[in-house]
């Protein structure tokens, strides 16, 4: 700005004063002139000299900023991602989470009106063009929602980044150095393992390098146990393809990487270098409820009552999680995780090495998706490679149910289980069985192949749970009368909408079943579509990406899908956990399965997704009923 | 460990107010206020979505405007142009003296001319100040004053 008049002589129309905020532009524009007045009285204004922070990666987005002079950057890392100059406006990413994490810094000296989230989301649920302008699509706007209640719930664990935690500084060898030597480094440094940089000097000779870890156990397994010299080096011994983390992924992702993998230390990088790393018991210094633990347990079970406890742990844990804000789907990473190893476990107790070598133990239905939140009924099952006969087999199986049901899972109402028969057979029966579900579908027929196609490999040999599942996918032909009858209970069951007002209604309202009106609709209404693409996959958000990948399912609604999936899970999930009641004792029964969800307990931001979730349901069935024709 | 439910800016920034009073003269042992404003500062940012106006009536404040200011300002320090006017005519309304820092916008804008404006008297007027420190304000009621002067102590401190 450069000089201003100031004879203050002659009275001319006001022209807007400069700080004055410029309605006339979208999305603002959508307001009404009342709307048009509440806004500019309820924005604030900041100003920022250059390079100063306008809003760092940990402060809370508590507002959307609208540039009116100046730039401002937007940088991811150390990158510059976005230059944000006026008119312009930031950012709706942070104020409803998600993305990477960001800051803003301006570039210039800047000023920017500041518009306080309360007064935006007073204006868009006032006028909904504007709100959805603004807060944009539904996965946004859950997103929003979502992020309320995480700052509402969430505790240091589900935010906390792997930055934060204690890292042991990452300590090399070379290659060429001795056992000795590495033994040596890590006295020395009080460490219990090394990072070994080896340029595989042998073979090919060139200087390709790679980085493996030698830990204090190799050491004794090799010098003590196997007897080699200590003058040995260490490249060719030391274990390479190591798990590797972000420095600034949650702590939680590694945890779910040591459990998966079943290990006590990841290496963790940043700009692909390693910096430093992880041990388990520094995560698990920093996590209440040691999920890491109960993993141990399993593995070291020497018993099915060993196994039995950390089963029983398992809830506690699930409540832990809950209750500090962890988001429902790495619960249900975690919990499937920790399920499958508990039947391989069991399995593998029970079953001598023979019998493990000839057949495969699945898991189907949810616990097949890795949709698991709780310990829900037993669906599994036993295929046996074709002419292996096991003479103790029917005791084993038995054993094998009985003891699940004595850690908390409950007994197949449909009997799907491995003690029946028909679920543990010779890989020739299950392809028999396959053909009569394809070609002779009835209710039972239809319902036995939509959890057998969600079917995953536990313990055994995976190859025969693949062949089957592969004689399943090369039965369907593309017959449309087959898949309107296999995606047809898709709309089995009614989901209400609509007469919200009366629904929602402290007096009337009735209890919803959350997984019939929707849950069950988005998983079966996907596995429909998943398998008239013959698809793999086996979890319902990854079969709904393989659709969108492939351009079967719109980006956007695929996207929708993914979020009302997760929260439906997670009101469900609450529900559950809540409902369960204080007194009876047993962990098990106090995790009762009760899908029913009250809208009227529900608080009003659940409520509100509860809504939306339930309308993006209807519109999907509508979308499958129009895809399989199913109104013909 | 951060705690990301506690706004940063809240606990570790301390606020500041700027106010401005028009009256009805610039004497202010005469003057009667005819429209105080006063907007709170914290961190770089200008709280105008909270800021309080009052407003003479004919018959002048209305009876509770002295207390509500009162607790507005607090001990929170006040920034102002020309601020013993209007922290004067402040304290005749809440009818006790106000205690708080005071920083005079005018003053720090001196101080700072006057390193480089040797040969000429520095011009301290308010639209002077504005269009030189280029603030996007116009000074042209007692909240645009305020508002002005919490701009240019944001620009003038190095903030903003």
């Amino acid at each position: 700005m450069t000089d201003r008049s100031h004879d203050s002589g002659t009275p001319a129309p006001i022209p807007p004063a400069p700080i004055d905020f410029d309605s006339d532009r979208p999305p603002f524009d959508l307001l009404t002139p009342d709307q048009r007045a509440a806004l500019a009285d309820a924005l604030d204004i900041g100003m920022y000299a250059k390079g100063s922070v306008v809003l760092g990666r940990d402060d809370p987005a508590d507002a959307l900023f609208i540039v009116l002079r100046g730039s401002v950057q937007e940088r991811h890392g150390g990158e510059v991602a976005a230059l944000h100059g006026p008119g312009d406006s930031f950012d709706l990413a942070a104020l409803y989470g998600g993305g990477p994490v960001r800051s803003f810094v301006a570039a210039e000296d800047s000023v920017c009106h500041l518009f306080p989230r309360p007064a935006l989301e007073g204006l868009a649920r006032e006028n909904p063009a504007f709100g959805a302008a603004v807060l944009g699509d539904f996965a946004q706007r859950m997103r929003a929602l979502a992020a309320e209640r995480t700052n509402r719930e969430m505790t240091a664990l589900t935010m906390a980044r792997i930055r934060q935690a204690y890292l042991h500084p990452p300590l090399f060898v070379a290659g060429s150095a001795s056992l000795r030597d590495a033994a040596d480094t890590m006295k020395r440094n009080k460490a219990s393992s090394v990072l070994v940089r080896d340029t595989a000097a042998g073979g090919n000779g060139s200087g390709e390098e790679r980085i493996g870890i030698l830990t204090g156990t190799d050491l004794r397994d090799r010098v003590v146990l196997e007897g080699r010299p200590v003058d040995e080096p260490v490249g060719p011994l030391a274990r390479y393809g190591l798990l590797t983390i972000d420095r600034d992924d949650l702590l939680f992702n590694a945890l779910v990487l040591m459990t998966k993998h079943a290990v006590r230390r990841v290496v963790v990088t940043e700009n692909g270098a390693v910096v430093g790393l992880l041990g388990q018991s520094d995560l698990l210094a920093a996590l209440s409820n040691h999920s890491q633990v109960i993993g141990v347990q399993v593995e070291q079970a020497t018993s099915p009552e060993d196994l039995r406890q950390a089963s029983l742990s398992i809830v506690a844990l699930i409540r832990t999680l809950h209750a500090t804000g962890v988001k429902v789907a790495f619960i249900a990473d975690l919990v499937t995780e920790l399920n499958r190893r508990i039947f391989r476990k069991l399995f593998e107790l029970l079953a001598p090495p023979d019998l493990l070598d000839n057949s495969c133990l699945i898991v189907m239905g949810s616990e097949g998706r890795g949709e698991q939140l709780l310990k829900t009924d037993q669906d599994n099952g036993l295929i046996l490679r074709d002419g292996y006969v096991f003479p103790d087999l029917p005791e084993i199986v038995a054993a094998f149910a009985r003891h699940l049901v004595s850690f908390g899972y409950p007994p197949c109402p449909g009997n799907i289980m491995v003690s029946n028969p028909d679920w543990t057979r010779p890989l020739a029966g299950y392809k028999d069985a396959i053909f009569h579900w394809i070609h002779h579908p009835d209710e039972a027929a239809a319902m036995n192949l939509a959890i057998f196609y969600d079917a995953a490999a536990v313990a055994g040999d995976a190859s025969l749970l693949d062949e089957a599942k592969g004689y399943l996918l090369s039965r369907l032909q593309d017959n449309q009368m087959f898949f309107s009858q296999f995606a047809r209970p898709t709309l089995a069951f009614d989901t209400p909408s609509g007469l919200f007002a009366a629904l929602f209604e402290r007096r009337r309202a009735e209890p919803v079943d959350i997984k019939k009106a929707g849950v069950f609709p988005i998983v079966h209404g996907v596995r429909a579509l998943a398998l008239e693409k013959h698809m793999t996959e086996t979890n319902t958000v990854a079969r709904i990406w393989a659709l969108a990948e492939m351009g079967a399912l719109d980006r956007k609604l695929a996207g929708e899908l993914t979020e009302a999936f997760a929260i439906l899970s997670t009101i469900r999930l609450k529900a559950r956990v809540e409902s369960g009641g204080e007194g009876t004792g047993d962990p098990a029964a106090e995790l009762a399965i009760d899908n029913m969800v009250h809208p009227d307990r529900l608080g009003k931001l659940d409520r509100d997704q509860f809504k939306d979730c339930l309308a993006l349901v209807k519109s999907f069935k509508e979308t499958i009923a129009y895809h399989f024709r199913l109104n013909h | 460990m951060p705690t990301p439910t506690t706004p940063a800016h809240a606990s570790t920034q301390e606020e500041r107010v700027a106010i401005h009073c028009d009256a009805t003269s610039f004497d202010a042992t005469r003057a009667e206020p005819l429209r105080i404003a006063a907007i709170r500062l914290r961190g770089h940012r200008i709280l105008t979505g909270s800021a309080l106006i009052l407003h003479a009536e004919e018959d002048g404040f209305p009876t509770d405007a002295g207390a509500r200011l009162a607790a507005f300002l607090g001990d929170r320090p006040l920034i102002g142009y020309f601020l013993d006017f209007s922290a004067t005519l402040a304290e005749r309304l809440i009818g006790a003296p106000l205690p708080n820092e005071r920083i005079e916008v005018s003053g720090l804008y001196y101080d700072r001319k006057i390193k480089t404006a040797l040969k000429h008297a520095v011009d301290l007027r308010l639209d002077r100040m504005i269009a030189d420190l280029d603030l996007p304000v116009r000074a042209d009621d007692a909240q645009g004053t305020a508002l002005a002067a919490a701009m240019a102590w944001l620009r003038l401190t190095g903030r903003g």
